[in-house]
């Protein structure tokens, strides 16, 4: 989920991904250091204005992960699909 | 799987909409657009004042346009993002067939108004036509805002104002002017509602 939103913003603050996430702080916390640890989240401090945000975004490696993660899924219920329009053989 | 993906993308794209910031500037600029045509009117084109402000239409259209651009990013940076958070978007690049159907879109129907002009010779065109593209650009706005009800609304707002106000007694000037103000003082009053729930909703975070 934290991803799948991740990948439809250009960038997002921990608040907005919390909300949207409905993680709690410590678990967005811990989910973001892996993230960030694998490559595939960038978090940066920047400000907007004169208002300090940390804002964490998606990294290419990130968002190709994630696209392979679609199409993977994607083809494993294709094949579920199929498998359960085969007729039964009893 | 993709289902999901897209469910979650509509969600987070409508978020931007969410506090009625963007109507509450739309509408200021559009109020400020119908003095521009008030002033235009009421001076008359041959006055030393219409004569300044004919030509610098284009100019203040991007002044308004900056001006929009500033009163959100003030009132979201004072307002949401210390509520609910920051997000910043993807500048989509629009597809060139999406470029070609727009503007196939807008040659048609500029023609079918033309038309419609001189089958309806006392039907003001310009206050109506206005009406309808301004309904039009609501609802498209709607879809990016991912389905956000209200816009619907001030769609048929848009085109009744029109339609009443092309067969209105008015001058076409006078028509336009009051069609922007009407419309800008809409927006700043379906803005306005929505900012005050999701002010009400989300309380600011400590």
């Amino acid at each position: 989920m934290l991803v799948m939103v991740l990948s439809a913003v250009k960038s997002a603050d921990f608040l907005f991904l919390e909300r949207e996430t409905g993680l709690t702080k410590g678990n967005l916390s811990a989910h973001l250091s892996k993230l960030e640890a694998a490559g595939y989240v960038k978090i940066e401090k920047t400000f907007k204005g004169k208002y300090p945000l940390t804002v964490c975004s998606l990294t290419a490696a990130g968002r190709k992960a994630l696209g392979d993660y679609r199409q993977k899924m994607d083809e494993a219920l294709q094949t579920v699909a199929k498998t359960n329009r085969r007729p039964s053989l009893r | 799987m993709s289902e999901d993906l897209a469910s979650v993308e509509r969600r987070v794209k409508s978020y931007w909409y969410r506090d009625g910031i963007g109507e509450l500037a739309a509408g200021l600029m559009l109020i400020l657009l119908g003095v521009f045509f008030f002033l235009l009117e009421f001076f008359g084109e041959d006055s030393t004042i219409g004569a300044i402000l004919q030509p610098s239409l284009v100019l203040v259209l991007i002044g308004l346009f900056a001006l929009g651009r500033r009163v959100v990013e003030a009132l979201k940076g004072r307002l949401v993002y210390t509520r609910t958070g920051f997000v910043e978007y993807e500048s989509a690049e629009p597809k060139l067939r999406h470029r070609l159907f727009a503007g196939l879109a807008a040659g048609l129907l500029a023609a079918a108004f033309a038309l419609a002009a001189s089958q309806l010779k006392p039907l003001q065109t310009v206050p109506a036509l206005t009406g309808l593209i301004g309904g039009v650009l609501l609802v498209l706005w709607q879809f990016r805002a991912a389905g956000l009800s209200r816009f619907t609304i001030l769609a048929a707002c848009s085109i009744a104002l029109g339609l009443w106000l092309s067969l209105s007694a008015l001058t076409e000037g006078y028509a336009i002017s009051l069609y922007y103000a009407g419309m800008g003082l809409a927006m700043l009053a379906s803005g306005g509602l929505v900012l005050q729930s999701y002010l009400r909703q989300n309380s600011k975070r400590q």
